[in-house]
């Protein structure tokens, strides 16, 4: 696959494990970088794909905010990052909201993904469609075959399969009869049945005829054409960050056709390909992404704390800021966030107790970057580095200082 | 009393415009970064043609979701809505009457002695359900062409507007809106000021070197993939405006918060956008996401009710904090929606995607019905009437009439006239 010439500092492989690292994980740990080829590191992180099997835990008051936490909280340092980041893909992907489901529903539903997202996409869609959370969110629960609800019949086709374009709205008033029909105990989160409530008479969705199970209508629907492109588009531009040339996502799609849907083959290909080879950084990190790297690089232990930030970072998970979720785009690079990280950065009481054991400036620029895991920094973010480091020796708040500036450099948010 | 920053710091900051301060919406890297390089953008127009009414302010309220505006200003015409909506409309003798023939929705009460234009059958005339298909639409301006795909509407207004101010465009909430990318002038996507506080303070050396090493690593670096560049840019027009702005918070009592402020996000986010005016820094365009749930698919009446209370409150408490200021007459307000809501209610007492709704100006206007009435009597298959006004037409007429400047700039599309020049004298 790739040769491991790793000289004695392992510099040569340092800069595509970095960048692989933050695309199919959540960026470099300690040590991560240091004399390790890139076909181990690889090997690492592709076994990240599999579920440990981890739940969500839920306490006696069903508070999601402990809940996010310990998510946050694998994200900063869990065993197995690639799946973490996978579940985050479908999460921000096919979303939902404890604005509107109870947090007992949100925990559920972040258990389910956390079963499915490195498995079988039908598989996946058969449990979202039924599950107490994505009922309630989109306003399926209690829709009556009469006059059905039609968000949820919408957006699975808009947002999680097909994309505009590839059905009409005839499809979407057929997808809401046949999805019309479950109910939802508000106090035990458990998914009903009402036989009355649902559509007992045959309909046309996307071209075909008949009586449709909910079951008929998600074969149909991933039988669509428009269905695997769809799926892997969205699933390169989250890892990669640009868009698929037409040949990529045509091998991508195959791949995950001929698989009979499952993902993680998928996954695999891109992460063993372009996440590392790609070397332009063209993927701006997801704000939750980036809180993680900063957690991690200033020592701080994961809290409900940590809540707040993430929300003003723009991504507080399980808040949504609408059904579109979160996707991977230069937005996530504006201003205004930037205003924040940089705050951020500044102003962690852990970091205020860094003290880095060097004593040159460049020493000190070199243990702030090796921190956070940067390899390759710019001339100007190298200038300002050195502009902290000449001001401010390490006692008196100089290595702060130099390790936040890393955390808000362009650098570190992008990938 | 209008609270103004240092001349000196302005001219300062002032001499910094002219990144390209793209905020970062969809699209690719490669488009991004060549929106900022190498489009010619709009020019701004030579400051001596600049009529006085571009020094004038907007301020364009987002209500996201879906407004039902036939609830927020029932139709005249309102028997054959009254039959599909047997539980869903408010009141009709609760309405309130603002003049020139408008009757509001209950909750708007207090806008009752401000101007109100109404107006009516607004949309995008090839209509589609989705949320982020008419969003999208509507931060684009050009539901047709792609053309404009890389600036939205708000920005090339703006550009259009641009007098070098190192902020002309503010977006207020979050990360910046995609209705604002633009290529030339200065703007800004704001989080909430009080996070700023090692932006601006001199006497702290600790700090100080803190902006000064950002400043610096925010200068041009050779080298840098397209989208580092573009974070990079992203991180001056950042650190110039957030200054600007933190300054403009921390006057009064410091606390940002202005006596007699209702609750509310809407409200918190109106007090920052009068602080932001009366500093008169040179911002003309303020986008106002609303920051509550239109989309009423269940519940309509009720949660309808509520967001019109909520509107009314800060909208007409605005108008006054704007009128004690003496900017009252140079600041005019429009609602804007990515899609209406369906004339017939469905089974959970809500109401679905629509297409024409009716849109809302307030400020230094008089009180009148424009546009034009949808007909409930002609329904497509889908329950929804023809959009019989462009959104585009709607966001042109205010442009001009409002702005004085051609609209066809901004918008492709012939501007429907509003009725705003009538009631306001020029010059």
């Amino acid at each position: 696959m790739h040769d491991t010439t790793v000289n004695e500092h392992g510099v040569d492989d340092r800069a595509p494990i970095a960048r692989l690292m933050r695309r199919a994980a959540f960026g470099p740990r300690p040590g991560d970088l240091d004399g390790r080829g890139l076909d181990e590191v690889c090997a690492d992180v592709l076994g990240g794909l599999a579920d440990d099997g981890a739940e969500m835990p839920t306490d006696e008051d069903r508070d999601v905010a402990p809940a996010i936490a310990w998510w946050l909280d694998r994200m900063v340092d869990g065993p197995a990052p690639l799946h973490d980041k996978l579940v985050l893909f479908w999460h921000s992907t096919i979303t939902s909201s404890a604005d509107k489901a109870s947090g007992a529903m949100m925990i559920a539903q972040h258990n389910l993904l956390r079963r499915h997202a490195g498995g079988n996409f039908r598989a996946l869609l058969g449990a979202v469609v039924v599950d107490a959370a994505m009922l309630i969110y989109l306003d399926a629960a209690w829709s009556r075959a009469e006059a059905p609800n039609e968000n949820l019949a919408r957006e699975l086709m808009e947002l999680f399969t097909l994309g505009r374009g590839s059905y009409t709205e005839a499809d979407v008033k057929a997808g809401a009869k046949i999805l019309a029909g479950f109910t939802v105990d508000w106090d035990t989160a458990e998914v009903g049945v009402d036989e009355d409530a649902r559509n007992h008479g045959p309909v046309e969705f996307l071209g075909e005829s008949g009586m449709f199970s909910v079951d008929r209508m998600l074969d149909v629907v991933c039988a669509h054409p428009a269905c695997a492109p769809f799926v892997t588009d969205k699933l390169y531009r989250f890892f990669v960050g640009t868009e698929p040339t037409e040949e990529r996502l045509a091998e991508l799609a195959a791949l995950f056709t001929d698989s009979g849907l499952e993902i993680a083959p998928v996954v695999a290909a891109i992460v063993t390909s372009e996440a590392i080879l790609d070397s332009a950084a063209g993927r701006p990190l997801l704000p939750i992404e980036w809180y993680a790297t900063y957690c991690r690089t200033v020592g701080q232990r994961v809290g409900p704390d940590d809540l707040w930030n993430l929300e003003l970072l723009g991504q507080l998970p399980m808040y949504p800021p609408n059904v579109a979720g979160w996707q991977v785009g230069p937005r996530w690079a504006a201003s205004g966030l930037q205003l924040v990280r940089a705050g951020r950065a500044i102003s962690s009481d852990d970091g205020a107790e860094v003290q880095f054991d060097a004593v040159s400036s460049g020493e000190r620029i070199d243990s702030a970057l090796a921190r956070c895991g940067l390899v390759e920094i710019g001339a100007a973010t190298r200038a300002g580095l050195e502009l902290a480091a000449a001001r401010f020796g390490s006692f008196g708040g100089g290595d702060q200082l130099l390790l936040a500036l890393a955390l808000a450099s362009p650098e570190a948010c992008c990938s | 009393m209008p609270q103004h920053i240092d001349r000196r710091d302005f001219l300062r900051l002032a001499g910094f415009s002219g990144t390209a301060a793209l905020a970062g919406w969809g699209g690719t890297a490669t488009t991004a970064a060549a929106a900022c390089s190498t489009r010619p953008g709009l020019a701004p127009l030579a400051v001596s043609t600049l009529p006085a009414t571009t020094t004038r302010v907007l301020v364009v309220i987002e209500m996201g979701g879906g407004n039902d505006g036939f609830s927020m200003v029932p139709p005249v015409d309102g028997a054959a809505l009254a039959a599909l909506r047997p539980t869903t409309m408010p009141d009709p003798a609760a309405l309130v009457d603002v003049g020139g023939g408008v009757l509001v929705h209950p909750g708007l009460s207090a806008l009752a002695r401000r101007g109100v234009i109404a107006v009516e059958g607004v949309g995008s005339v090839t209509p589609d359900g989705s949320h982020f298909e008419m969003m999208r639409r509507w931060w684009m301006g050009d539901a047709a062409s792609a053309e404009h795909a890389t600036t939205g509407m708000l920005g090339r207004l703006c550009d259009l507007l641009d007098q070098g101010a190192p902020v002309t465009g503010l977006s207020i909430g979050g990360a910046s809106s995609p209705a604002l990318a633009n290529v030339s002038a200065g703007t800004l996507g704001l989080p909430d000021p009080g996070m700023l506080w090692w932006l601006m303070d001199p006497d702290d050396d600790w700090s100080q070197t803190y902006c000064d090493a950002l400043a610096t690593m925010a200068g041009p670096s050779a080298g840098d993939s397209s989208m580092t560049a573009l974070v990079r840019r992203n991180l001056a027009s950042a650190l110039e405006s957030g200054a600007i702005v933190r300054d403009v918070a921390a006057q009064g009592d410091g606390s940002g918060r202005i006596a007699g402020q209702p609750d509310g996000a809407l409200a918190e986010k109106l007090a920052l956008a009068v602080q932001v005016l009366s500093a008169d820094i040179g911002v003309r365009v303020i986008h106002v996401p609303f920051g509550g749930d239109f989309d009423t698919h269940e519940d309509h009446a009720a949660r309808h009710a509520w967001l019109m209370e909520e509107f009314g409150a800060a909208a007409s408490w605005f108008a006054d904090e704007l009128d004690r200021r003496g900017l009252g007459d140079d600041v005019l307000v429009m609602t804007t929606s990515e899609f209406g809501r369906r004339p017939a209610e469905n089974g959970d007492a809500g109401l679905d995607h629509g297409t024409a709704s009716t849109m809302m100006i307030t400020g230094p206007v008089a009180s009148g019905r424009v546009g034009e009435p949808v007909d409930f009597a002609r329904l497509d298959d889908e329950g929804n009437p023809a959009v019989p006004v462009s959104l585009d037409r709607y966001i042109g007429g205010v442009i001009e009439e409002w702005f004085g400047v051609p609209a066809t700039e901004v918008v492709d599309a012939e501007p429907l006239a509003l009725g705003i020049g009538a009631s306001v004298a020029v010059g």
